[in-house]
């Protein structure tokens, strides 16, 4: 499916509209609430949570080192992956050494983005996700919807008859009873884990720790019960102080759900050592750059790296509100992945996703560390079109400007700048625009505009108000 | 090889977009405390958080501990060493074993009861750090959850509590440190929270 089709589809999914709107008025009043009742300074707060990641990213070579080396002296095993493939390889590797065929995940967007499951699968072993909204997910073989709410666009209904036919158990409708459908299902795969998975939140340089957050206790079982804990962690969730690790907690978490702290806050430094009764026998943190370090070199997008992954700029996007994280087909949707998607995975793969923006600000405006999405949006839009492009943008020499649309621009342009040919335009325009609509499904452009939209009415008499304006002098 | 690999394109980015914030962020706890004093503050997040809070005294914490399973009905219950020795008359299972040769009994048991390291106050939850004598799956892998509390142990934020973690082990981390706000809970249906995942879904804070 082409991504207009695609888009189309999910524009008229009248289940997901209902189910996402739902859901996003709830995110957004929630947060909105807590900030008003609960919390002091939070622009403030924005402000220094901004310059605790420039900060790491600033310095982000010596972090990274000296992360790995109080990581190592702690008893974790550090890896560093260049790409998917290489990371993909390492955990592969760690499953083998260990005679593992099976794994559990606690929630990774990182193990998303590589693509773990599907590789793993390839090979012989089964990958199995723990968070309730990807186990749904997962059953019917779909991506996530949100990177929080990874199965929000499905209502309890629907879960009941996926897990009626994917897990053979009575169809439920009630919460309760589909949570504990999944309880019970997952409780038996946990009994025979050898091997669990997990992302990062924050990775701690001065402490060699991991810090990951949720609510429900899925991430625990996994790290906690296994005798090997793999985390994928993306290089830019470094930061160096356990304070630093504070401070974009507390941004982090009223921004993703409204609340002020997960369940649980689980703060790994070490595998199991002498004396402890439980807790993985093997720590491994793979280090996973996979196009960031790329994304640091370009000064109008390195920003983007400060990102959380709280989704409080899908949360607030009227046009995610409208289409759901699978219309972009990527693994990062939203604002958010409109930006990191074309630059880490290719703009021309994810190029399009770009138009799915109307420049409205509210994500900007939320954004916990201040990252300009807007501006970067418009920016990666202007790139695509551009005479003088930037060739280290992945993709980029496969991406032009049709000739069609830029000699409509070149037209356009040059109206707006000579006062004559403008006047003549409006006056055609007011005349006639009114009769073109018969032909608007053959007109390049108005064709795309009118097959969702009504023919719009066109009317440019502006130009004669204010000549017959008194005190206009008009040329 | 990879990571001289990372290493390099980063610092070739930074040369090409020198980033150079020398400035570190800093962090001020900015909830506003709605009672006065921290642990007032304490009980009342802990309650928002679906806890169940019951205040006692070292002298009454092994009656309040009874009248909590004779309620609940509970019949065998997990404890650490420490613990080994209260007076209870349900079946007592002592975590004294690595994982590997209990792990059928964890399995089944209902009830775990543990000491918390810490409260934190503005947030309204407990912190609890692994160590031969406390577990990790002591908080995790039972339906209900005895959390023994020490009012003198309730810090202000999780900034200053990670420090006390940090003073008092020296410097040196304990392998793991687990802040909990309660039952474990999910919303990933339709938005509605539910209690009890994989972790309890009955939480009992004992403070004296």
């Amino acid at each position: 499916m082409n991504p207009r089709q695609l888009i189309h589809e999910k524009v008229n999914d009248k289940q997901l509209n209902k189910n996402l709107e739902y859901v996003m008025y709830q995110l957004q009043g929630n947060r909105k609430n807590l900030l008003a009742e609960r919390y002091g300074d939070w622009e403030a707060l924005r402000e220094e949570g901004k310059k605790v990641k420039q900060y790491a990213l600033s310095h982000l070579p010596e972090l990274l080192e000296k992360f790995e080396k109080n990581a190592t002296a702690n008893g974790i095993k550090v890896h560093w992956a260049s790409n998917n493939d290489e990371a993909n390889e390492i955990i592969l590797n760690i499953a083998k050494e260990n005679n593992v065929n099976k794994i559990l995940k606690g929630k990774s967007m990182a193990s998303e983005e590589i693509g773990l499951n599907h590789y793993l699968e390839k090979k012989g072993i089964k990958a199995i996700e723990t968070d309730l909204g990807e186990v749904i997910i997962q059953l019917i073989g779909e991506p996530p919807v949100h990177i929080v709410v990874p199965a929000i666009h499905k209502n309890r209904f629907e879960v009941g008859e996926i897990f009626e036919k994917h897990l053979h158990v009575e169809k439920y409708t009630e919460i309760e009873d589909l949570n504990r459908v999944a309880r019970t299902y997952l409780r038996d795969e946990f009994h025979q884990l050898k091997m669990g998975l997990s992302g990062v939140n924050f990775a701690i340089a001065d402490e060699g720790a991991i810090w990951l957050l949720e609510n429900e206790g899925n991430g625990r079982m996994s790290t906690t019960i296994s005798d090997i804990h793999v985390a994928i962690c993306g290089i830019e969730k470094i930061v160096e102080t356990f304070d630093n690790a504070v401070l974009l907690n507390t941004l982090l978490i009223p921004s993703a759900t409204g609340q002020s702290v997960t369940t649980y806050n689980n703060i790994i430094s070490s595998p199991r050592k002498d004396g402890d009764l439980d807790g993985p026998k093997e720590v491994h943190v793979v280090l996973l750059d996979n196009g960031r370090s790329n994304i640091l070199s370009k000064k109008r997008y390195a920003g983007s790296l400060r990102c959380i992954r709280c989704g409080t700029c899908m949360n607030h996007c009227p046009v995610y509100h409208k289409i759901g994280g699978h219309a972009y087909g990527a693994t990062y949707p939203g604002p958010i992945g409109e930006v990191i998607s074309p630059l880490l995975f290719g703009i021309d793969k994810y190029g399009y996703t770009l138009n799915l923006c109307s420049l409205c600000g509210n994500c900007a405006e939320v954004c916990p560390v201040k990252i300009p999405l807007t501006d970067m949006i418009r920016d990666l839009r202007n790139e695509k079109v551009k005479d003088n492009k930037d060739n280290t943008i992945l993709g980029i020499q496969n991406v032009h400007a049709s000739k069609a649309e830029k000699r409509n621009i070149e037209m356009f342009t040059n109206m707006t700048i000579n006062p004559k040919k403008w006047q003549r335009l409006m006056w055609f325009i007011d005349k006639f625009a009114s009769l073109g609509k018969p032909f608007a499904p053959f007109i390049n452009g108005l064709k795309q505009w009118t097959s969702c939209r009504a023919y719009p009415k066109m009317d440019a008499s502006f130009q004669d108000k204010i000549k017959n304006m008194q005190g206009v002098k008009y040329e | 090889m990879s990571k001289e690999t990372i290493l390099n394109k980063v610092q070739e980015a930074l040369k090409q977009n020198p980033l150079q914030q020398n400035e570190r962020g800093v962090y001020t706890d900015i909830l506003k405390p709605i009672e006065n004093d921290i642990l007032s503050e304490y009980k009342r997040g802990q309650e928002v958080n679906k806890a169940i809070l019951i205040e006692s005294t070292k002298d009454e914490l092994e009656s309040t501990i009874k009248s909590i399973l004779e309620k609940e009905n509970i019949k065998q219950v997990l404890l650490p060493v420490s613990l080994e020795n209260i007076n209870i008359s349900q079946e007592k299972i002592i975590y004294n074993k690595p994982v590997d040769e209990l792990r059928d009994t964890l399995f089944q048991v209902e009830c775990g009861i543990f000491e918390a390291n810490y409260g934190v106050s503005n947030l309204g939850i407990f912190s609890v750090a692994s160590s031969s004598d406390q577990p990790r799956l002591l908080s995790l892998i039972t339906k209900y959850n005895i959390v023994l509390l020490k009012k003198e142990n309730i810090k202000e934020n999780l900034a200053t509590t990670l420090k006390a973690y940090k003073e008092a082990n020296k410097d040196k981390l304990p392998t793991n440190i687990l802040f909990i706000a309660g039952p474990s809970r999910t919303a990933d249906i339709e938005f509605k929270v539910v209690l009890g995942v994989h972790g309890p879904q009955i939480v009992y804070v004992i403070l004296y």
